[in-house]
């Protein structure tokens, strides 16, 4: 009888597929096969979030059908502000005309009526990993194509950024402070173990960090860290149990290397956020079927207390229900705790570090 | 010989066999019904993971290991090794008769309401979005102090997949309402360019023609009876039906992989709640009485009521028990949740916990405290959706993870007890197999076997509970009674403030003689007492005299007041 859990990607050294997104349809400015380099724009797309209603057949007094006649613009045409919407010619040479009062562009004319929209941003989507474009994804981006290592986080920031990775934790729960950031970490991405002052963003803000990644935070900074402009990424979970083990071995080993920090949502994102740490040796190994049934010998993260957080090894799948300690009865399996101890824990309360 | 020349050459039998699939946000439930030992029953139900999003991707695969996780069980197979589904039933006991999907696995159905009045038809509006998986991205009517312009922009903005217009009564003022419809037409352009959009009409009936005229060339047009054809009349029904349509249509058959359920079932899909409806309105058909339904779900709460012609359905998809929890902290504070917990726990304890559980969505409690935590949550929850006033019902249904997986029986009613601060008396059942949804949609195509499949015990019976009303003291006496049950005889006696629970065995029927206080009232009218028979259960007979509305708790004796109402009821 097949089982299957939830999985989370830890992978040293792998070919890595970067899913990159605008929030809207836009225009992909790159091309299949091309390679691209982090801060390379790959797509952009504009974003209209005002609209003016001109009641133009009102204005000239003349039927809806009419007003077609007179406008010397037409739907989808760019416009300034100032140009000249409608020319009507009337009795004894008297002119009419109607000029637009704003840069952007025409976007439909219904009953009589001229619908403007106004330019207000241009978003612009940085590759953020350097490799090759293999796949467009309709008009929203594409696929990039890149080696290194990948850790799928917990939660983030509605942020991405790129930046060298500096180690700031010396154990995978060791607390961090504000103090510790100085002037030589700007530009960075810190990896912390765990840390409960909202003071620590504030300040990696202020002094250009370019993200922190942590293995746990409490639910109120959580709260707060989506109000401030910094990326955020939390590993492992909420609260202070800081950084797993093979999380914190990985991103130790990737002390300097290149990273990017992925966690923008693009309104059809159901992937997790993503830590992308990049190597220049190339591999042809991909990650692991996150589909694989488990199987006795798999590495687990653990997901509830009392053993939150931990990582444990499968010794024993069960067939049937066991009992937890709280009473309720559930399908689960043995799993072997770094210090040794065997202990039943429900398929729900694990997932699979692959 | 090929399963396509084996099924030419057999008959499918008189009493269908079913395999009813539910596919959920987080589990996928696949349930077998059949005949055994002379009864149509529930033969056995297994569970996997759903997996319509990452990594999987395609829902099938949650079916197909909860179907062979079934097969397991059972010795039976279902599939071929190709994995298609085997049917009709075979003689040798493999294949399935008859195969219906069920789902709440999708997004809810984004819709953009767009009125007249906030008051009149945007809130019938409202009522009929809440009988669904729907979200409300945005409401644009007469009453909000924006123009035309901002209206069109919020309409772009939020790219829904539903735009629903209500408002006017038949034959009233038409060219406000018109005027808005042409404010949707123009922002159905780009909406509709980038994937399509639909709206449905349930507004003044003599603009029917209007609306479809002007919204014909970018959209199709969905038409519903009036939700308010007067001032003084509401009527939903229609509009529901098509706003249910829409989610099987628009959310449910865009899952990926859902393709394959729709060649196994052929037929729509049914949503989750639509099913669970239509089981709690056969129970009150057959009981001849008024049912209330809780579906504690992981994305979506719904409390129902129903009686044999109708239901009422009250649903959020932005609150549940996994990834939307975390929006339970923007209508309470976590102090409204401690207060159930019968352990001293912080506020940060509580932030931190929901968080995490709603990262963790499919995750259950193996302590005693976080089982504690999730049922104290589970009641704010429901408190959030529960309608003011409650009506009178005569049975309560429920189901969700929480509800039947507490470690004892005990805990679950007075969950319920707590927050839906119910009067009056009623039986209690929880859905302990997951299998309310399947009955209902069993119910649609084999009424009759609905109800064998009851009578073998596809519900855990928890017993009867009795809520008295009216002022007292603590200490003072509010009901007496005598109890009259194949264990013997026993005096009732219940003080004010107390809850007590009698023994009564599941399947036992008891004789029971009520007389209450005469300022307290058990439904018959103040003081007037009753002979009634209820059956046992896994808890039994339960009388709440804890007092409506539930006193808060001082804060030094809640504690011990949380733990000795658990205690009381076995829990």
């Amino acid at each position: 009888m097949q089982t299957v859990i939830r999985t989370t990607v830890v992978a040293p050294h792998i070919r890595v597929r970067v899913r990159r997104l605008l929030p809207i349809a836009g225009e992909i400015i790159t091309g299949i096969g091309q390679t691209v380099n982090p801060m390379q724009t790959v797509a952009r797309a504009t974003q209209y979030t005002r609209y003016r209603i001109l009641p133009l057949s009102d204005i000239l007094q003349i039927s809806p059908a009419e007003l077609s006649n007179f406008l010397t613009v037409h739907e989808g045409d760019r416009i300034t502000q100032g140009m000249t919407l409608v020319d009507k010619k009337g009795f004894l040479g008297r002119r009419q005309q109607y000029q637009s009062p704003l840069d952007g562009e025409v976007y439909e004319m219904s009953n009589g009526r001229l619908i403007l929209r106004q330019m207000s941003e241009i978003i612009e989507l940085r590759a953020l990993v350097a490799g090759r474009i293999i796949e467009y994804v309709d008009n929203l981006g594409v696929v990039l194509e890149t080696f290194g290592s990948l850790i799928q986080a917990a939660w983030s920031t509605d942020d991405e950024d790129a930046g060298l990775l500096k180690v700031m934790a010396t154990a995978p729960n060791s607390m961090f402070f504000p103090e510790q950031i100085t002037a030589e970490v700007s530009s960075s991405i810190l990896v912390v173990g765990r840390f409960d002052q909202l003071k620590v963003l504030e300040r990696a803000r202020d002094t250009g960090v370019r993200g922190i990644i942590t293995g746990s935070l409490p639910a109120n900074i959580c709260r707060l860290a989506s109000m401030i402009d910094l990326p955020v990424f939390v590993t492992d979970g909420i609260g202070l149990q800081g950084m797993s083990a093979p999380v914190f071995d990985l991103l130790q080993a990737a002390d300097g290397q290149r990273t990017a920090l992925l966690g923008r949502k693009s309104g059809i994102r159901t992937d997790r956020p993503q830590i992308v740490i990049q190597a220049d040796k190339k591999t042809t190994t991909d990650p692991r079927s996150a589909a694989e049934p488990l199987a006795v010998g798999q590495t687990v993260r653990l997901l509830r207390q009392p053993f939150l957080n931990q990582v444990a090894t499968v010794s024993h799948l069960y067939t049937l229900a066991q009992a937890t300690p709280s009473g309720i009865k559930a399908h689960g399996a043995d799993v072997r705790l770094e210090n040794g101890q065997v202990v039943f824990v429900p398929y729900a309360n694990m997932e699979a570090i692959i | 010989m090929t399963i396509a020349e084996e099924n030419e050459t057999q008959e499918p039998k008189a009493l269908a066999s079913f395999l009813i699939a539910e596919c959920g946000t987080v589990n996928t439930t696949v349930a077998l019904f059949d005949v055994a030992a002379g009864t149509y029953r529930l033969i056995s139900q297994a569970t996997a993971p759903t997996t319509a999003a990452e990594p999987w991707l395609n829902i099938m695969e949650g079916v197909y290991i909860a179907i062979q996780q079934l097969e397991a069980v059972t010795g039976r197979a279902f599939l071929t090794p190709q994995r298609k589904l085997i049917t009709p039933a075979r003689q040798n006991g493999s294949g399935i008769d008859q195969f219906v999907a069920i789902a709440s696995a999708a997004a809810p159905l984004s819709t953009s309401l767009v009125g007249l009045f906030d008051e009149v038809s945007l809130a019938s509006g409202r009522r009929v979005l809440a009988s669904t998986y729907t979200k409300i991205a945005n409401s644009l009517s007469l009453s909000q102090e924006q123009n035309e312009e901002k209206h069109l922009a919020a309409l772009i903005a939020e790219r829904p997949d539903l735009i629903f217009i209500v408002g006017g009564t038949d034959g009233g003022a038409e060219q406000r309402l018109l005027h808005l419809v042409e404010t949707v037409s123009i922002g159905i352009g780009p909406l509709a360019a980038k994937r399509p959009v639909q709206v449905l009409f349930a507004g003044n009936k003599q603009l029917r023609e209007r609306v479809r005229e002007l919204l014909k060339d970018r959209t199709k047009v969905h038409v519903a009876e009036n939700v308010r054809p007067n001032l003084e009349t509401e009527n939903l029904t229609d509009a529901m039906r098509i706003v249910n349509e829409l989610y099987s249509d628009v959310k449910i058959g865009t899952l990926p992989g859902v393709h394959t359920l729709h060649e196994w079932h052929q037929q729509p899909i049914i949503p989750t709640v639509q099913a669970f409806a239509t089981i709690a309105k056969y129970f009150a058909a057959l009981h001849k009485g008024r049912v209330l339904g809780v579906d504690l779900g992981s994305s979506s709460v719904s409390v129902l009521v129903a009686d044999a012609h109708q239901v009422q359905i009250h649903m959020r998809t932005d609150l549940g028990m996994g990834q939307p929890v975390i929006n339970l902290l923007d209508e309470v504070e976590p102090a409204a949740i401690a207060r159930w917990v019968p352990q001293a726990i912080s506020d940060e304890e509580i932030r931190d916990f929901i968080f995490h559980k709603s990262l963790n969505p499919q995750t259950i409690p193996t302590t005693e405290l976080e089982s504690f935590l999730e049922q104290a949550i589970a009641r704010e929850l429901i408190r959030c959706v529960t309608p003011e006033p409650l009506p009178s019902f005569n049975i309560l249904l429920a189901r969700g993870q929480t509800l039947t997986n507490t470690p004892r029986p005990g805990q679950a009613i007075l969950l319920l007890l707590d927050a839906l601060q119910p009067t009056g008396i009623f039986s209690v059942a929880l859905d302990k197999y997951g299998v309310l949804p399947a009955l209902g949609a069993l119910a649609i195509y084999q009424p009759l076997a609905v109800v064998q499949a009851l009578e073998a015990g596809v519900l855990s019976d928890l017993g009867w509970v009795i809520v008295p009303t009216g002022k007292g003291q603590a200490g003072q006496s509010v009901v007496k009674g005598v109890v009259e049950s194949p264990r013997g005889q026993f005096d009732l006696d219940v003080e004010h403030g107390r809850i007590d629970t009698t023994i009564l065995d599941g399947g036992q029927v008891a004789d029971i003689t009520l007389q209450p206080d005469k300022r307290i009232n058990l439904g018959f009218g103040a003081g007037k007492g009753k002979k009634l028979s209820v059956r046992g259960g896994a808890v039994g007979l339960v009388v709440d005299a804890r007092g409506r509305p539930l006193a808060a708790l001082d804060d030094d004796k809640r504690l011990d007041q949380i733990r000795k109402w658990y205690w009381d009821v076995g829990g």
